[in-house]
């Protein structure tokens, strides 16, 4: 389950909604265990690389989305000096449902190999994904739902957010 | 003083649960070298068939990305730390 404070998923919504027609990203930290998830905006460099190398990086950030290194590194370091840790991380769908794509899971498996049957890299990791639908596709900009999502032990699984 | 490198939970049944490792080493080449040599299986993670750094693998030194620098032939010096960053990526 992923508990997060209104501010924060306020703070998701505003920068999905703003960021469209690219998906939009950012870390969840968790201060304890159990704990509520704090959300830190990060930069989708997908737009970026796609640009630079559109045959590695055939899709661009409105299909795509990849976490600047350098400030999930900061952010991660901040974290575990605080005693906390990324739980996790969200990102934003543009024009389409909130769900866990074959992009995502196969993202999550960088060193680990889910042919070999391994768990994802981090199997405690929790995804929360926003779906985006604006101008477009002929709608006026709204986040129309989200749903959070995590590796259940043999695939990812629907999990409940709690807003507090 | 050697380098330090800072390894992701993922690689660490690698490294013997060891979250940091030193080793001697004047490029990020020699580190993932030197890696391999005392923690079998590790270089094959860090560098693609092409033995060139893997797409969704960020190597820092001191908190710089090896990309902006001068990838795999990016000097160390002693006291360097290393961090190996798996990326956070995903789509619809």
């Amino acid at each position: 389950m992923l508990r997060i404070a209104r501010r924060d998923f306020e703070r998701i919504c505003a920068q999905a909604l703003a960021e469209y027609p690219h998906e939009c990203c950012g870390l969840l930290v968790e201060k304890g265990p159990g704990g509520v998830s704090v959300a830190y905006a990060c930069t989708n460099v997908q737009q970026q690389r796609h640009e630079e190398d559109p045959e590695h990086y055939p899709r661009d950030a409105s299909t795509a989305y990849l976490i600047d290194a350098g400030e999930q590194l900061r952010i991660a370091e901040a974290a575990e000096k605080a005693g906390g840790r990324v739980s996790g991380c969200y990102h934003s769908h543009i024009d389409c449902a909130a769900y866990f794509s074959a992009e995502d899971e196969r993202r999550t498996w960088i060193f680990n190999s889910r042919e070999a049957g391994d768990d994802p890299d981090d199997p405690d990791a929790i995804y929360l994904v926003l779906s985006v639908y604006g101008e477009k596709a002929g709608n006026q900009r709204k986040v129309q739902s989200y749903k959070c999502f995590a590796w259940d032990g043999s695939r990812y699984a629907e999990k409940d957010v709690e807003i507090v | 003083m050697p380098v330090t490198v800072h390894i992701p939970t993922p690689l660490r049944k690698l490294t013997h649960n060891q979250a940091e490792v030193a080793l001697e080493a004047e490029t990020i080449s020699q580190l993932v070298d030197g890696l391999e040599g005392s923690y079998e299986g590790l270089a094959e993670k860090l560098l693609d068939e092409g033995g060139e750094i893997r797409r969704y693998v960020n190597i820092f030194v001191n908190d710089e990305d090896i990309r902006f620098l001068d990838g795999k032939d990016t000097p160390l010096n002693d006291g360097d730390s290393v961090s190996i960053v798996p990326a956070i990526a995903g789509g619809s």
